[in-house]
């Protein structure tokens, strides 16, 4: 899993740290980072506007489980931040996006 | 079981008045008094009558216990065993229970025969001197109602000292912490007890301390319940105050209230859930959920 950080958001790789039981954390490198900035400062309420701290970080979590499939609640989490999900069982990204799908119909996104 | 049901509350307050009335005659007020005070609330209902009528046959007709002796509540090797091991857990430890009766007993497991496969991995150092120190300041300054000054980092690292009065210590079993609840300036602090730097007893207190009462704000929720979804969350909700109803079929109306400031928490274990539970109330939270789904649509493309 690919998790975007905004800049003031430490507390993300904080609790990635924390939470990663088993898997390991790293941060990506500076040029990944760039094309997540635009889609991560923009909303509705709150127009993008660059600022020299809005540098976005990309951190990958890696792990091996027995059953992915039971990671999705805590996967869900990070709703808002996941750039990339990749599993090698197929029905755990398929779940994710389905879910998605769904979600933003019910909330009409 | 370990224990046996002789250990329960209804065998407890019966010993408790037998042992009274092996010293002196038990009025019928006095064993109201004890049941009202140590038992549960229907149990006024049976145990004064069951001693009365002669169903519990352990009293006779001026209230003197019938036993020769006073009763005792031995317990087994392995119920003294399982004791032992409660006692060597390292959070137990920090509260320095009494081991009367337990030196030479072996304990029935050692905490290094578990393997923790969940757990968060910044639990507090229940091992470290300066941590265990320090939590049993705070539990003094707790049961003897004294002031604290205290010195602590917090979480962005920067350092804080303050005067405060002790109210509660929480335990966060997700967290594996010890959380001090306190009032300072009239207003309630946080303190994670493994933050703590420096601490210090100040005079006691004058009048009993109590936190200012957190702002509560409701959430509701439509579950759908497909995947266990029912089951999940209100285990996972089970500390809240909640309102569960059903709507039809696999369909809930699910409300919980929560404290302002764990807002945050709140809204990333709803999301936990992903579509099986749609808020649906207050405005404000659903315009928060949509704005994580609408950066999330974004980044997904």
């Amino acid at each position: 899993m690919t998790v975007a950080v905004h800049g003031g958001e430490e507390h993300i790789v904080r609790r990635l740290e924390r939470e990663k039981r088993n898997g390991r954390v790293e941060k990506l490198d500076g040029e990944a980072c760039q094309n997540v900035a635009w889609a991560h400062g923009m909303s509705k309420a709150r127009p993008y506007a660059p600022k020299p701290c809005d540098a976005v970080e990309l951190y990958r979590y890696t792990t091996n489980a027995r059953d992915t499939v039971e990671m999705l609640p805590w996967i869900r989490t990070f709703i808002g931040r996941i750039v990339k999900l990749e599993c090698s069982n197929p029905a755990v990204a398929a779940t994710f996006e389905n879910d998605m799908r769904e979600l933003y119909d019910a909330y009409q996104v | 079981m370990v224990f046996s049901e002789i250990y329960g509350t209804y065998f407890q307050v019966v010993a408790e008045i037998l042992e009274l009335a092996s010293r002196e005659p038990v009025s019928e007020k006095k064993v109201r008094e004890i049941v009202e005070e140590k038992a549960f609330a229907e149990s006024i209902l049976t145990i004064p009558a069951a001693l009365k009528d002669g169903r519990w046959p352990f009293l006779d007709g001026t209230g003197k216990s019938l036993l020769k002796h006073a009763p005792s509540m031995p317990m087994t090797m392995l119920e003294k065993r399982w004791l032992k091991s409660l006692t060597l857990d390292p959070r137990i430890a920090l509260f320095r229970p009494s081991q009367a009766g337990l030196e030479d007993v072996e304990p029935l497991f050692t905490p290094d025969m578990f393997v923790y496969f969940d757990r968060y991995a910044d639990g507090d150092p229940y091992g470290d001197w300066r941590y265990v120190e320090h939590f049993r300041m705070v539990l003094t300054a707790l049961k003897e109602r004294r002031k604290l000054w205290v010195r602590f980092r917090m979480r962005k690292g920067k350092e804080c000292r303050m005067v405060c009065v002790p109210c509660k210590l929480e335990y966060s079993p997700k967290d594996d912490k010890f959380r001090l609840l306190a009032v300072a300036g009239g207003r309630k602090v946080t303190i994670n007890v493994a933050r703590i730097l420096e601490c210090r007893f100040l005079a006691e207190c004058e009048t009993g301390a109590r936190l200012p009462a957190c702002e509560k704000r409701e959430v509701e929720m439509v579950l759908t319940d497909e995947r266990n979804a029912l089951e999940r969350a209100m285990l996972h909700f089970s500390h809240f105050e909640k309102v569960t109803e059903r709507l039809g079929e696999g369909r809930y109306h699910f409300l919980i209230r929560y404290d302002g400031e764990d807002e945050t928490e709140v809204l990333i274990r709803v999301l936990s859930f992903g579509p099986r539970l749609r808020v649906v109330a207050p405005e404000a939270f659903v315009d928060k959920i949509r704005e994580r789904l609408e950066r999330q649509k974004r980044l997904q493309g």
